[in-house]
């Protein structure tokens, strides 16, 4: 039985699908801040990044230095099989669990909160 | 790439707190981030970077925990449980934690707590106090431009042709100055009033980093002008010209003379107080540097002052100075060689030793002392943790069985300990403020530097370390034994039935005698002090010290010496014409009136014709009008007073009084009447008298050799004079008398000093009495503490044996003996604190060596003394736990168990 992820590790996960060889600290992070509205703690996002790494999930790639990062090296996450299975079975969950009430879950979002990007 | 960078502080912090693997990577990430926040804007606003700032410390902050997580990971540590992401170990919290439970078990027990924040704050308060003086005076550098730069000729004031060989032929220094104090008096609108001079060198005051508040200083220009050039002094330009910025270039009548004032000072110039007499001066006059007295060799009354050039240290201007000492004994051996052959020498010594050498041993003696009291109060506290930890006991171990580590319990005590600590210490900064301003207020005023002492940023780190360092130190000890104990045996004990638990016992058995000995210490130190004080009251001075008046003149240049000697006599026909006055004479100096040495004609006197030995050290030479012994109230033991005939008619032969000691060096009897005597290189006098002996400085001293001229023709050249007056009417009723009757004299000259002889002799002890006060306070808190700590520490031994006494009561123990057990535990305690402290004193008090007069540091009466009072007061701590040990409640106490 393979561990269930959590439910940031979930959102790490999307972001490296979404940024695909682009996926390094700081990208994943802004990814994250921009599309979600949350406000995350830059060591959090590496905590999560270690864990999946622990597991499998994702692997890394050392790169260039860039003069943004003050001539500091980038470090680049990229999506393992065991990884993508893993997302998989947490996206196909979830979405076995919204079957059927979407109307519901979509009057909950526009009168409850206020929606992504606040 | 330059630029802007991220706040460097935070950066580090989390740098440090990240593993080696991920460290780049992540700031690298977070400075990426960083810079679209800050160029992300068209405009650059420091809006924008102030709330990139902001936002990157709150990244920070938030990521600390990742970041140690990440470090505990890297080491091959469980992460914690799959999927959440609630870090396990987050020091911040756990430290609020700690601090959460430490105050509410402060709620618990009010008592415990205000005692010992009240404890460590009077320690600390002390401690703090003294700490910002000793900071204030001896270990911050002096207030000048460089300082450690600055060199002071030492071993005696110089004469002006020797600075003026020094200013022409030194190239190792780059500024040298010189200065010379006196006292005069300014006439103003309300009268001539007291001023306190200085006479500088041109460069002197800019050398020492002096510079204008108003005006300017003094130039090479001024050397020119007819007049005096003078600068005022900041205080003294508020006090008495209130602040009138019209003073500059205004002329003002100083010693009856014009002065023109070119500039006044800016507030914080602080003079040399190695070389000052006060540590203010009021008038700053440029040495005009024409006239007799600077070209006289023999006239020493200059101090000097060099700024070492750069690069130069002070080993290369010494030989320079003594390079060019030995050229100058060349030219002039009489000056420059002793008799016996060898060459003086002028030692350089930086000016900042110079100035505090004099106090900086005795402050940190009394910097010592208050440290002790301190740690009186450490032990007092620790013992108070102590006792208080025996009741947690049962409390702590169910935490350590719950599974809070042993390193977590004396996080927790530390804490504890930690937050009385600081609450303490903060207590004590406050009470350090008062201690301060009492300080200032109450200790005699020659003290350098005074005026600099503050409880300031460095002092208040002092204190947060002081304050630590208590913490630490009442803490441990309860902390160790959290740690040893084992939490099974805890758990089963509980306070009713606990065993003496004999280790905690012990440990505060050791911290009582602790507290004796040091009581011991600081007991014995004060009492020695005190008695040294005492010796010196009970010196006979030489002469009958009640009923003097002493009225000190500055008879200004602008009279002629022939002036002088007759204002002088008028003054005394006046004064002795008051009703009630019994006599009055006058001399340049008087004995008291001057600190020791500051002043002085010295010159070798010796026997008519005498073909020895002439290597004799120089006499001391004080001219002095007729009646000058009556009014003193000394005896003369042979001979006579001067007489006005002594003086009046030109051909009158040179006569001279001496000291009875003077007369048994010179011709070996006191009996010297007749005898002829040589005063350095002048015409030969003879003896027409000889008194007892009086004390000129100070009463610990030895009465010098001196030696009496006729100030009608020898002291009349001097601007100095000191009047005094025998009368048994009140000081306040004689002064305005006799105010009154120089004004009639001299309307211009100042008499706002006029005092009482025993006032000068009381202020002559001024620091002795201080000093002994002082340590008096600390010794009387110290036995306080002690006191109170056995007392506290006997109290709860009794309650602890409450079951043990109560069985030995019920098999029918006679009280008494109860009581004497009791007793006996305190007594063998006290016995042992006190031999270690005597011991300790002992060792301890050579320090104090050079404080001490009369009395030597292993005195039997004040050791007695100390361990009589402190065994009594001890003994009593002791009694009335005792007492209470046999009170009938105690079998009441079985039945409950």
């Amino acid at each position: 039985m393979h561990k269930t992820l959590g439910d940031f590790e979930v959102l790490i996960l999307l972001a490296l699908v979404r940024l695909k060889k682009e996926a390094y600290g700081a990208a994943v992070h802004r990814e994250i801040e921009e599309r979600t509205g949350r406000s995350i703690a830059i060591g959090a996002v590496y905590t999560g990044l270690a864990r999946l790494e622990r597991s499998g999930y994702v692997s890394a790639e050392i790169g260039e230095p860039t003069p943004e990062r003050g001539g500091r090296r980038k470090k680049f996450y990229h999506l393992e099989a065991a990884g993508a299975s893993a997302l998989a079975r947490s996206l196909t969950a979830h979405r076995s669990m919204v079957e059927g009430i979407e109307t519901e879950l979509d009057l909950m979002a526009a009168g409850g909160g206020e929606g992504g990007g606040s | 790439m330059s630029g802007p960078r991220p706040p460097r502080i935070a950066t580090a912090l989390l740098r440090l707190l990240l593993p080696r693997s991920e460290r780049e990577f992540l700031l690298g990430d977070l400075e990426e981030r960083w810079r679209e926040r800050i160029e992300g804007r068209e405009e650059a606003s420091s809006g924008a970077a102030g709330r990139a700032r902001l936002w990157y410390y709150g990244q920070v902050l938030r990521s600390m925990g990742h970041a140690l997580r990440l470090r505990r990971e890297s080491r091959g540590l469980a992460l914690g449980d799959a999927g959440s992401l609630k870090p396990s170990w987050n020091p911040l919290r756990d430290a609020g934690q700690d601090l959460h439970f430490a105050l509410r078990s402060f709620r618990a027990r009010p008592g415990f707590a205000l005692t010992a924040v009240l404890l460590i704050g009077l320690g600390i308060g002390a401690t703090v106090s003294i700490f910002s003086v000793v900071d204030a005076i001896v270990l911050r550098p002096l207030p000048y431009p460089d300082p450690d730069r600055l060199v002071f000729f030492d071993k005696r004031p110089h004469s002006f042709p020797d600075f003026a060989e020094w200013r022409e032929n030194l190239t190792s220094v780059s500024a040298i100055g010189a200065l010379t104090n006196a006292e005069g008096s300014v006439s103003g609108d309300q009268g001539p009033e007291h001023v306190w001079i200085t006479h500088v060198t041109v460069d002197f005051l800019p050398m020492l980093g002096g510079v204008p508040h108003l005006g300017r200083l003094f130039n090479d220009e001024d050397h020119q002008r007819g007049s005096s050039v003078v600068v005022l002094g900041h205080g003294y330009w508020q006090q008495s010209w209130g602040s009138d910025p019209g003073v500059v270039g205004r002329q003002i009548q100083l010693d009856s003379r014009a002065a023109e004032v070119v500039g006044v000072l800016s507030p914080g110039y602080t003079p040399p107080q190695a070389v000052t007499a006060s540590s203010q001066v009021d008038v700053w006059v440029l040495l005009d540097e024409s006239g007799d007295t600077y070209d006289n060799r023999n006239y020493r009354t200059f101090g000097v002052v060099a700024r070492l050039g750069d690069g130069v240290s002070m080993e290369a201007a010494q030989s320079e100075v003594d390079a060019l000492t030995a050229a100058l004994a060349q030219e002039f051996p009489d000056f420059f060689t002793r008799a016996d052959g060898s060459m003086i020498s002028f030692p350089l010594v930086p000016l900042q030793e110079a100035t505090v050498r004099r106090v900086s041993g005795t402050l940190f003696l009394v910097l010592g002392a208050v440290g002790l009291m301190l740690l009186i109060a450490c032990a007092n506290v620790a013992n108070l943790f102590l006792a208080r930890g025996t009741a947690r006991t049962g409390e702590i171990a169910l935490r350590g069985a719950l599974g809070a580590g042993r390193g977590r319990i004396a996080r927790q005590l530390l804490t504890e300990s930690g937050a009385i600590a600081l609450v303490g210490g903060g207590l004590g900064v406050f009470l350090a403020y008062l201690g301060v301003e009492f300080f200032i207020g109450y200790v005699p005023s020659d003290l350098p530097l005074l005026a600099r002492v503050s409880v300031d940023q460095r002092i208040l780190l002092f204190a947060l370390a002081a304050s630590v360092g208590t913490g630490v130190l009442c803490g441990v000890f309860p902390v160790f034994q959290a740690l040893r104990r084992s939490v099974t045996r805890d758990l089963r004990e509980t306070t009713a039935n606990a065993t003496t638990g004999q280790d905690r016992r012990r440990v505060r058995s050791g911290l009582v005698v602790t507290e004796l000995a040091l009581t011991v210490v600081l007991l014995t130190g004060a009492g020695l002090l005190f008695r040294s004080l005492v010796e010196r009251l009970q010196v006979d001075p030489g002469f009958r010290t009640d009923e003097l008046v002493i009225v000190p003149l500055d008879v200004a240049s602008a009279y002629t010496s022939e002036d002088r000697a007759h204002f002088v006599r008028d003054l005394r026909e006046r004064i002795e014409g008051i009703p009630g006055t019994q006599s009055a004479a006058a001399g340049w100096t008087l004995p008291f009136a001057l600190p020791p040495r500051t002043c002085c004609w010295a010159s070798r006197v010796l026997p008519e014709g005498w073909t020895g030995d002439t290597n004799v050290p120089a006499t001391y030479i004080h001219p002095v009008t007729p009646g000058y012994f009556e009014t003193l109230g000394n005896q003369m033991v042979y001979g006579r007073e001067f007489l006005e005939a002594d003086v009046e008619a030109d051909d009158a032969p040179q006569v001279v009084i001496v000291n009875a000691r003077t007369a048994r060096r010179l011709f070996g009897t006191e009996d010297a009447v007749g005898r002829r005597l040589v005063i350095g290189t002048m015409d030969p006098f003879e003896v027409v008298g000889v008194e007892r002996g009086v004390h000129h400085w100070r009463l610990e001293e030895e009465v010098d050799e001196a030696v009496y001229l006729p100030y009608g023709r020898y002291g009349s050249g001097f601007a100095m004079l000191h009047v005094m007056v025998r009368s048994d009417i009140p000081l306040q009723t004689l002064a305005p008398r006799l105010r009154n009757v120089v004004r009639e004299l001299d309307p211009d000259m100042a008499t706002d000093q006029i005092m009482s002889m025993e006032q000068l002799v009381t202020r002559s002890l001024a620091g002795p009495r201080f000093l002994s006060v002082l340590f008096g306070v600390f010794a009387g808190l110290a036995l306080l503490l002690a006191s109170g700590g056995i007392y506290a520490s006997m109290l709860y031994t009794v309650g602890q044996r409450r079951r043990e006494m109560g069985i030995r009561l019920a098999l029918g123990a006679d009280a008494r003996r109860v009581t004497g057990m009791v007793l006996r535990d305190g007594a063998t305690l006290t016995v042992l604190g006190l031999t270690l402290g005597v011991g300790g004193a002992m060792a301890l008090s050579r320090l104090m060596g050079s404080l001490l007069w009369g009395v030597s540091t292993t005195d039997a009466l004040t050791y007695t003394s100390v361990c009589i009072l402190l065994g009594a007061a001890a003994l009593a701590a002791c009694w009335l736990p005792a007492r209470r040990a046999t009170r009938s409640d105690l079998v009441e106490t079985l039945k409950v168990e």
